[in-house]
This record gives C-alpha cells, structure tokens and sequence, in this order.
C-alpha cells in the first residue's frame, strides 16, 4: 500500500512539474509538497542517489551547496540540487523527485541538499545522507531559531549516526556535533591580520565547554572563529584535517595542507567567509574521493556568486549596495566591518529593517545590539542615513557605540534617504540591505545614479 | 557605584548586552565587575549596587545552576538581606524558582528563591510583543523563550500587560518584583527601550533625579514604538 502511494505521489509530483513549468514558474516547491501530501513517508521510502550530500549551517550553506552542485556538474556528473527552491521539507522533497525517474528510479549520480538548520530534523533522518557539511552555528532569527545550542541539538539528535561529518574546526559550536560519528574537519591556520581577543560585541562559545573557564586564542579572525584553548582542562579546537595555510591574495591561490602535502589551489574569493566555503567544497570533493589534480580541476570552474555586493560607479562615485541580513549578527557585523574599512569618505545608509514586520507588527529590533555599530565610528564615514520604520532605533543604538550625533541622519521611508545625502563631503554611497528589502535597496540606488547623473 | 553582570558570555542572547552598553554610558565612573562562569559572584563578597544577569540557552541555564546550587543559602541570604539591586532579563528569572521542568518532565532543582516554578516547551517557542502598565509606567518590549514560569501572584507580578503573553502563556502577569529582585520575561535591550523604566530602576539605586544619556532621542524612540502597539489587528509574534 506504501508503495502504491509512493508511486501515485511520484506521478502526481512529475505532472506537477510540467504543469507549473508551463506556466513559467520554477516548480521547487509544490511538486514536493503534492507528492507529500499524498504519501507523507516519500522521502523516507524514495531511493536515494548513490552520494547524498547535505550542507547546511547559519552562514554559507547556500554558497557551498551551489559551488559543490557545480564541482561536480563540470566533472560530468549528472547531479541535482535544491538551489532553485525551498530549503525545508517541500523544496528537499522537489529535489528528490527530480533525481528520479517517472517509475521511481534513481537516475543521478548524486544529489545536493540545502537543508534549513531548523528543519532538519523532518529531513535528515530520512534522507540518511553520506555526508553532512556545517560550516558555522551562528545566532540567526531569535523567533525562528531561538539560539544556536538549540539549532545544535536539532542537528546532534537527527543526523544520522553512520552519515560522515565534514566540519569548520574553527568554529567551536558546529564543530562539536557528532562526535562519534566519523568527522573530518577544515580550517584556516593562522594569519598576519588574526587577533588573540575578540573585539567583536558578540563571541559566543568563548568559554569552556568541558569546564566552563575562559578560553584562550592561539588566533581569533572574528566573533568566536579561531584556534580555541582552554588552560584549566586542555580542551582545545579541533585540527584540520584540511587546513589553509597560506592565503595568497596577489596571485589568487590558497594552499591547503593534507596528510602532510601542501595542495595549491585557486582563490575563488579573498574574503574570509568565501574562503571557508571553499575549504568546505574542496574537502567535500577530496572525501568524496577525488585525487588533488582531479579536485584542483574542479575548484578551476567554479565561481562565487557574490551577490553580497553590488557595485556601480556613476561620474566617478562609487554606489555599493552591501547585504546586510536581519537578525544575523555576524552578517551584519561582517558587513558593517568590510564598509568601515573602505577607503574615502562615504555616506552610510542602513535599510535593513524588517519587510513583513512593518505592515502589522512592531519589529523587535533588539539584534542590533549584537551587531557592531561601533565600526561606524570612524572619520571617514561623514554621514550615516538610518533609514525605515526601526530608524530611531538605530539611531539610539549609533549614539550608544559613540557615533557623533551630528553625522546620524533618519527618515521613515528608505528612498527618502537619498534627499538627506550632503554630496559635497563624500567619494561613495554605501546602501546595507536586508535580503527582504533588496527591491528598496535598488530603488534607493536608483535615485543616487539619477541623482549623479543629473549633476554631470 | 559598582555593577556586577553575573556569567556575560553565557547569558547575554539576543540585544541583552545592550543593557550593558547603555548602562556604561549613564555610569562612566562605575566599576564594572564581569564575573565568568567559573568565579564565585562578586555581589556575595562586596558591595554591589546592581546586578544584571541576561537570558542564555537552556543547556546553559543548567550550566549556571551547576555553579549556583551549591552556593544556595549564601545567594538566599543576600537577595534577602543586601542592597543590591538584582535585574534579571529572559528566562534568568527562572534560576530563582522552585524547579524547572523539562520538555521530558524532568525537575532540574532551581534556587527556590521565589515561590514559582517554570516548564520547558520546546520545540514550541513563544514569541510576542509585550506592551505592560508598570505603576504609572508603560513598559514595551518582546518576550522569546521555550518556557513558561507559574506561581506568579498579583503581589509579586513586576507588571500587568495589555498586549502580549504573560510570564505564564494564559496570564497577563510579566516578570517579578519583590524587594530588591527585578525579573522579566522582556528581553534584549530592555532599558534603552523603556527610559521610564531606566530611570526608575535608577532611582532605586539612590540617584533621585536621574537624567540619561541621549535622553531626548530615547523618549523619542520610545514614543515611536509605543504609538505603533495601536496598530489595528496588531501581529504579537
């Protein structure tokens, strides 16, 4: 009977595709919420590819997934991959009914996953994959997800016991799950600009987690991302088993050492996130049993998406549109830390307050004292322009990290932010967005450009 | 003035360091006292005007009474008898307890301060605006946790909300106000947010006419937001 509901749910899911691909829209989400309803076991009972390859984490989990999907696609490997569609229990399901034919066989060579963290637990246990990569637990909704020892015991208690753990060493939240599963680990060793002390607001996980005492850095790159060690009772960061060496950011490779070999391989991105993504693919691939050479070949053909900038340059000023998610404090401490460190004078406008919030509720905008205003405070930023319904609150929270009260300018309206721009002072526009007010960062960028324009 | 923030790496989810923040700028002569999850808290040795201690994660919430339990009679004897003043955020408030029931319904033994007792609901997590009459204060702000406190009384209720959860899902009794302890389910920066309630938690550390930092940019602020809480059909979560 499961069977037949299998098969049924199968069909009905395959005509679901067509149906909504004729109508042009990407069918990555219905398909598999169909296919569930009819059979609400079709991911337990659907048979998988002979690699299932799960990412997930905080940070990161989109990059990894597509730059893998794409690895092993320009190795000519039939693979498909969730990168069109939802990352919780539909959009996975979509992905599955795609590695299958109509008569419900397998016919990939490998399927990628991203997987929400938070939903996790309705897929993992089913999917069973052969491998899971997380690249960090960092705090993300309050609403959605809570905290991340709670996301932690979500992954901890559903990842299967037999599926092999590909993990940041660096980062002492995501790098402890599992521990008797079979795990591998990435990291970056030690650089020049690494710190021994967090000058972050927020570094969770910088106590002890055996013993509870302070932890001490042999390095720090940001937030609680470094090389851990506690002095009462020994415990110390995990080694990586693929750990980065030398980052070399003139001639674009990045050296990774393995079982004692030093491995050259393209830099895809010289930003620091981007350069655990890619430690985290290139580990994938060597465990997946790739040689070097084979590995080095596909990391060649891949590129980064990097939809986090956007940059234009009207009559010689810069417009820089920055993603800076809401609710993510390290995103938007990244964020607000790679615009402070731009050179010339620039006017910063933050338009990253909730979309959904504003239309019947009042945002808890509480977030943003995790998040590092006080980079702000520096002499080339000369205006910041907080911008939508939250604006006094940032302007509150500017004037507690010591940003001077004269340079903070607000309004209601994001493209309203534009007409408080004092062009004479400033070399650039910097715009953070929320990823669910992009469409008002782009409004805003355009009054800048016609503004610029117009000044020719 | 000296100003003890009890474990601040564990217990600070959330914007709870804002508190920290702003309470460093209306006290820039004070000393602040950071006491890590391994030291003995200072307040029981010294004289503390006030202690703060912020919302932390469940398993941390154990970790924290691992470290406290065995200083029981000694924590009793100064929340009874000390001036200081105590103020704890989220779900901190639940250490002072009888017990706090697991999603399993294990009782993990709390410090029994208080004659209450809190349930852990997780995965089901409770998110809600919280609008709440404080005496002639209006207090605004967000409550986010995986559990409940019962036990709260009339008498002991910090304050009475007219919008969103009470400490107990089915009560609009928020947080605890007995003597010299301060606790809520409010969470984040909750004395930016309010600077009626900053400057009367102020006054109860001796400074009669307080007057904050940006002060006229708080009242504005907070204006703003307690304006929205009458949106019509206004969505608490």
């Amino acid at each position: 009977m499961q069977r037949l509901r299998f098969h049924l749910a199968l069909i009905a899911a395959k005509c679901s595709i067509i149906l909504i691909k004729m109508l042009g829209r990407n069918a990555s989400h219905n398909p598999g919420a169909i296919a569930l309803k009819i059979c609400p076991k079709f991911m337990e009972l659907a048979p998988k590819a002979p690699k299932v390859i799960c990412v997930t984490g905080t940070n990161g989990k989109t990059t990894v997934a597509n730059l893998l999907t794409d690895a092993l696609v320009s190795d000519s490997k039939k693979v498909v991959s969730n990168r069109l569609g939802s990352n919780i229990v539909p959009g996975c399901t979509t992905n599955l009914i795609n590695s299958l034919n109509i008569w419900g066989k397998c016919v990939v060579d490998a399927t990628v996953y991203e997987v929400d963290e938070r939903a996790s637990r309705l897929i993992l246990p089913y999917l069973k994959p052969d491998f899971l990569v997380v690249n960090n637990l960092f705090r993300d909704s309050l609403k959605r997800n809570g905290h991340p020892d709670y996301i932690f015991n979500i992954l901890n208690t559903y990842c299967p016991d037999n599926t092999k753990l590909i993990l940041n060493a660096d980062e002492l939240c995501s790098s402890q799950l599992k521990p008797n599963n079979d795990r591998v680990f990435f990291g970056i060793g030690k650089q020049e600009t690494d710190l021994t002390k967090s000058i972050n607001l927020i570094a969770d996980y910088s106590f002890c987690p055996e013993c509870g005492e302070v932890l001490d850095y042999d390095y720090l790159r940001y937030h609680h991302i470094g090389y851990a060690k506690c002095n009462k009772c020994g415990f110390h960061s995990h080694d990586a088993d693929y750990l980065a060496t030398t980052i070399d950011r003139e001639n674009n490779t990045l050296t990774v050492m393995v079982n004692g070999e030093e491995q050259k391989y393209p830099l895809i991105s010289d930003i620091t996130f981007n350069i655990y993504n890619e430690l985290s693919v290139i580990s994938t691939l060597l465990e997946l049993g790739y040689s070097y050479e084979d590995a080095y070949k596909l990391v060649s053909q891949i590129k980064v998406p990097d939809s986090r900038f956007n940059q234009d340059e009207i009559n010689g000023v810069p417009v820089i549109q920055v993603l800076s998610k809401g609710q993510n404090s390290v995103s938007s401490s990244r964020a607000f830390d790679y615009v402070s460190e731009e050179k010339g004078n620039k006017v910063v406008i933050l338009a990253m307050d909730d979309r959904h919030d504003r239309k019947k509720s009042v945002e808890y905008i509480g977030w943003i004292y995790d998040v590092d205003y006080e980079f702000f405070k520096r002499d080339s930023i000369k205006q910041i322009i907080a911008a939508g319904p939250r604006c006094y609150d940032h302007k509150v929270r500017l004037l507690l990290a010591g940003v001077d009260e004269s340079i903070i300018h607000t309004c209601f309206e994001e493209v309203d932010s534009v007409e408080l721009i004092n062009w004479e002072e400033i070399d650039s526009v910097y715009i953070l967005y929320d990823v669910y007010t992009y469409d008002l960062s782009c409004q805003i960028k355009e009054k800048v450009i016609k503004h610029l324009e117009g000044a020719k | 003035m000296i100003i003890e923030l009890l474990y601040p790496r564990m217990c600070c989810l959330y914007g709870d360091k804002g508190n920290t923040i702003f309470l460093q700028k209306c006290f820039p002569d004070a000393e602040f006292v950071f006491t890590e999850l391994n030291d003995k808290p200072y307040f029981l040795d010294n004289n503390v005007d006030l202690c703060c201690m912020y919302s932390m994660s469940e398993p941390n919430q154990e970790k924290a009474l691992e470290r406290l339990m065995p200083l029981k009679e000694e924590l009793k004897e100064a929340f009874e008898n000390s001036n200081t003043q105590f103020l704890f955020l989220g779900n901190s408030m639940e250490l002072l307890g009888k017990y706090i029931e697991t999603e399993d319904g294990y009782k993990i033994d709390a410090l029994d301060v208080l004659d209450i007792y809190s349930v852990r609901h997780a995965p089901k997590r409770f998110n809600s605006l919280i609008r709440a009459k404080m005496e002639d204060i209006t207090l605004i702000g967000y409550t986010s946790r995986f559990s409940d406190t019962f036990g709260i009384t009339e008498e002991l209720a910090l304050c009475k909300n007219d919008v969103g959860l009470g400490s107990d899902a089915k009560s609009n009794l928020e947080g605890i106000l007995t003597k010299n302890i301060i606790g809520t389910y409010l969470l984040g920066p909750l004395l930016p947010s309010n600077p009626d309630f900053a400057k009367w938690l102020i006054k109860r550390l001796g400074i009669e006419s307080p007057t904050l930092p940006h002060e006229d940019v708080l009242y504005t602020c907070y204006k703003t937001k307690l304006n929205e809480y009458n949106i019509p059909d206004l969505e608490l979560n």
